[in-house]
């Protein structure tokens, strides 16, 4: 030891250079792979999402899925960016999209920009609606609010709030992240994180009664649907869309939950989520979509 | 006044013992006089509630209103009890009820289980569904309505009064007026603010104030679309969904000690002034109303 501090003492010059030399490349090394800019293309919607291995459906969130649904089915040309660096995220939650130099923030105000942002979306989305249908625009919208402010909640309770279902789901949305230790402590941040949203969407109901609530809504949504083929009649809508993403959150994921059960029970809303896939996405682009 | 003094030093034990006796059993009757279980009277539904005073309306709760409204429409005996004492409330929300000696905590299971118990409230209010041709498209319809209002609406009306500052100092200050001592008044603001608040905001999930009017916006022309030209949602008679909806937008429409953007909005939507008004007077004699404006 005091030998070496004797010739640091020697060499001040020299040590202190290296010491500068090394502390610049390190320097160097950490913003110069931040400022790697992927190049983002004009006129591309970039989705940002979570990155997954081996997924169950294109994304585990059904908030994503709406979004993504609605750029494959409108024919907007889009990418998933699961980097983590798409931009800024104030809000901390998933989706939010970047288009040129936007950013737009929240499902429900993404599906807003992109029926303003891409003029043909409107029309498509509203073609069993029809202009003049004053009360199926109202049940379009409020269907659209209930499933995604109540139901898509149930669809995910289990996953995260049940100690069972947790176990077996959640590690199949953090397939993606390689290490298993680190994926450990994502796994018990994320739950403490999705427990304290559950516990303030859901509010103090006790699993029988969020049972119970499930039941019902899908006795509903199974009602609305009757033996049409989508919500409205023969085209996809926005209800649909909303509803589409929260039933495949619980229908592709090969887990049997208590909403699982009671939606196998539903053909008619088994037949609808198969439908609306197909009308939606090829098979192939499905299949690259899970990658 | 020295005789008595006099008296007093020369039975010292005596007169100690004597005061003391009195002053702890008298104590002791005090508190046992405030613990006098109040007797419940059987068969009549106990709804609990924040105590008031000179309210705008029933309560500044929309779904301690739900509950009120269907009970109320529906003629079943009820009172309000705002002494806190109505019973064990381990989930800390309003409301909840005491019906005998069963307690049901939860608005939405609350007007279930009324349903199971009195079974004529479904029929009363099923009359009118079905009326447009299809039975099960417009219970569906009731169904995502009420969950639509209680889940999503409500939130929204929620962010004005308890997020603005401006707006919570005047509604949530109104709301605790029932609580005479000014200092008291204070502390409860500020604990319910620091409850509350983070809950509201993450309901809406972090949206800023701009995508909230414009959410507010869309849901009022969906309701206003929804009702149409209709006496109520779906005809002539009241459903679960009118029960959710009017209780979410007399909120809005009584609640005038703060001009929210969301109250200009809804007095711009003259189907759904109307139907606020027409529900109001359909459920609730105007004596009536009154007094529960006083509890």
């Amino acid at each position: 030891m005091e030998k070496i501090i004797e010739s640091v003492k020697d060499n001040k010059l020299i040590v202190t250079g290296a010491t500068v030399a090394v502390t610049a490349g390190i320097l160097y090394k950490t913003f110069s792979s931040k400022n790697d800019k992927q190049i983002y293309e004009k006129d591309v919607v970039y989705v940002a999402d979570f990155q997954g291995k081996n997924k169950d459906l294109p994304s585990y969130s059904p908030f994503v899925l709406k979004v993504i649904s609605i750029l494959e089915y409108c024919n907007i040309r889009y990418e998933i960016d699961t980097t983590g660096k798409l931009g800024p995220n104030p809000r901390g939650t998933l989706p939010f999209i970047r288009y040129n130099d936007e950013f737009v923030y929240d499902s429900y105000f993404i599906l807003e920009w992109i029926s303003k942002q891409f003029k043909h979306v409107n029309e498509k989305m509203y073609q069993s609606i029809g202009s003049h249908n004053q009360r199926d625009q109202a049940i379009d919208h409020i269907t659209k609010r209930f499933i995604d402010e109540g139901f898509s909640y149930l669809g995910t309770y289990y996953r995260w709030v049940v100690p069972e279902y947790n176990e077996k789901i959640i590690p199949r949305l953090l397939a993606g992240i390689e290490n298993p230790i680190f994926r450990s402590f994502i796994h018990m941040v994320a739950n403490s994180n999705a427990i304290k949203k559950y516990k303030s969407h859901i509010g103090n109901l006790n699993i029988d009664e969020v049972n119970l609530v499930c039941q019902s809504d899908l006795d509903s949504l199974s009602k609305l649907l009757g033996s049409k083929k989508f919500i409205f009649g023969d085209h996809l809508s926005m209800a649909d869309i909303s509803l589409f993403s929260s039933l495949a959150q619980v229908y592709y994921v090969p887990v049997d939950t208590p909403i699982r059960l009671m939606l196998l029970e539903k053909q008619n809303l088994v037949n609808y989520v198969e439908n609306v896939k197909s009308t939606i996405f090829s098979d192939a682009r499905w299949e690259l979509l899970k990658q | 006044m020295k005789k008595l003094i006099e008296i007093v030093k020369r039975n010292k034990i005596i007169v100690f013992s004597t005061i003391s006796i009195f002053t702890i059993a008298g104590l002791i009757l005090k508190s046992i006089s405030t613990n006098i279980k109040k007797i419940y009277e059987k068969d009549v539904v106990y709804v609990a509630d924040f105590q008031g005073k000179n309210k705008e309306l029933p309560t500044y709760s929309p779904f301690v209103l739900k509950v009120i409204s269907i009970l109320e429409y529906c003629n079943i005996r009820y009172e309000i009890d705002t002494t806190g004492k109505l019973g064990p409330n381990p989930r800390g929300t309003f409301p909840f009820i005491r019906y005998n000696d069963e307690f049901v905590y939860d608005s939405y299971f609350i007007l279930e289980w009324i349903s199971k118990q009195f079974k004529y409230v479904n029929e009363i209010m099923h009359q009118s569904i079905g009326c447009g041709g299809n039975i099960e498209r417009d219970q569906a319809i009731d169904h995502i309505t009420k969950r639509f209002i209680d889940e999503g609406f409500q939130y929204i009306v929620a962010y004005y009064r308890w997020v603005i500052p401006e707006y919570n100092e005047k509604i949530i200050g109104k709301a605790l007026e029932g609580f005479e001592n000014p200092i008291y008044r204070s502390i409860v603001h500020f604990v319910m603010n620091f409850n509350l608040i983070k809950k509201y905001k993450s309901h809406t999930g972090n949206l800023n104030f701009e995508e909230v009017l414009s959410l507010t916006q869309s849901d009022l022309d969906s309701l206003s679309k929804l009702l149409g030209s209709k006496k109520f949602i779906f005809g002539d008679h009241l459903s679960m969904a009118d029960i959710s909806m009017f209780a979410c937008l007399a909120q809005i429409y009584y609640v005038e000690v703060a001009d929210t953007q969301a109250r200009s909005m809804l007095l711009k939507k003259q189907n759904l002034v109307e139907y606020v008004q027409n529900v109001k007077s359909t459920i609730f004699s105007d004596a009536r109303w009154e007094l529960l404006k006083q509890h």
